[in-house]
């Protein structure tokens, strides 16, 4: 596939409103299903053991609500770039803070996806989803699309319409 | 005339960062106001207490070997300071009675017998830096004659090391 054509395809709105959806929808499922717990939250951060623990509990009230809004911009299309810049960033911190704690050995609750179901331990398989997730980020940093269709950046200079 | 032309739009950082970091303050701040009016708010910082604060008098404090010491020989029963979450959930060291300050009574009778008893005491919390050992240490001066041992490292020292650690809510 040549790069002009692998360009156009992934920058078709099709594809743009796919990633928002995807990513949008799942950072809103799993900010929501932590909104009404931030104590547990908090225990989740502390168990990384990066952050201090005096802001435990603050990280755990401000990051459901963070995830659920950033993924509800992206997946309405509001603000994508920004949007996905946000989860982005907090996907880049999550793996960060995985491979910190994998390579120390901890043996501890991921905190990821249905973390009140239990029995998610942190494993090296946060690394590759985090990072097929953060694609998705990229391509509505890169490609933003609205709604359904991509947004024009910006009126083109007059004399290229006329 | 003809509509504008629909260029491809490279991200334009500077608007973006700023859109971000305008997301992540208002969703804060949501979350702040809605804990804030919730049935149950969670304290934003957790009270904490540095290290370089003088023990309280009477305490020594427990160096991690000194504590795994004393946990092999039995020397003394230990105290676990943490809220009954931490303590189920994460885990704690095993045999260590769970004993935060803010349920000391009902919890320090049904062991008193045993507590009573015991020459020492050995109390930790999550880490050098939380405040709940220190909690826990105040209220024991009350009702304990014997000597109370701070193991300052705490959880996270004591589990960062591999010593034997338990789960549930029993000791």
């Amino acid at each position: 596939m040549t790069r002009a054509r692998l360009e156009a395809w992934l920058s078709h709105p099709a594809v743009g409103a796919a990633c928002r959806l995807l990513l949008g929808g799942l950072f809103i499922y799993t900010g929501a299903t932590k909104l009404t717990h931030p104590a547990e939250v908090a225990r989740f951060v502390n168990g990384y053991r990066i952050l201090h623990p005096e802001l435990a509990n603050f990280a755990g009230i401000a990051l459901p609500w963070v995830e659920v809004v950033a993924g509800g911009l992206l997946a309405l299309g509001i603000a994508p770039q920004s949007a996905a810049l946000v989860l982005g960033g907090l996907l880049v911190t999550f793996m960060g803070a995985g491979f910190l704690a994998l390579v120390r050995g901890l043996d501890i609750a991921c905190g990821c996806f249905f973390p009140f179901l239990g029995g998610d331990r942190l494993n090296w398989m946060l690394l590759p989803r985090d990072g097929v997730l953060l694609l998705l980020a990229l391509q509505v940093m890169w490609w933003p699309s609205t709604f359904l269709r991509r947004r024009p950046a910006a009126v083109a200079p007059a004399e290229e319409r006329l | 005339m003809p509509p504008p032309m629909l260029r491809n739009s490279r991200p334009e950082f500077g608007g973006m960062l700023l859109g971000a970091v305008a997301i992540v303050l208002a969703s804060t701040a949501l979350g702040l106001t809605v804990n804030h009016f919730s049935a149950s708010p969670l304290p934003v910082l957790v009270q904490v207490k540095g290290e370089q604060l003088p023990l309280p008098p009477g305490i020594t404090a427990l160096s991690l070997l000194d504590a795994k010491r004393m946990y092999e020989a039995n020397e003394a029963p230990f105290i676990d300071a943490r809220q009954p979450d931490w303590y189920a959930k994460d885990g704690h060291i095993p045999g260590a009675i769970n004993l935060p300050a803010d349920s000391f009574e009902k919890r320090f009778l049904a062991q008193a017998d045993r507590l009573e008893a015991a020459p020492k005491l050995v109390v930790y919390c999550e880490s050098s830096d939380c405040g709940e050992a220190l909690a826990t240490v105040e209220r024991l001066k009350e009702a304990y004659q014997g000597q109370i041992l701070l193991y300052v490292g705490g959880w996270l020292e004591w589990s960062a090391a591999k010593y034997p650690t338990r789960k549930g809510e029993s000791p």
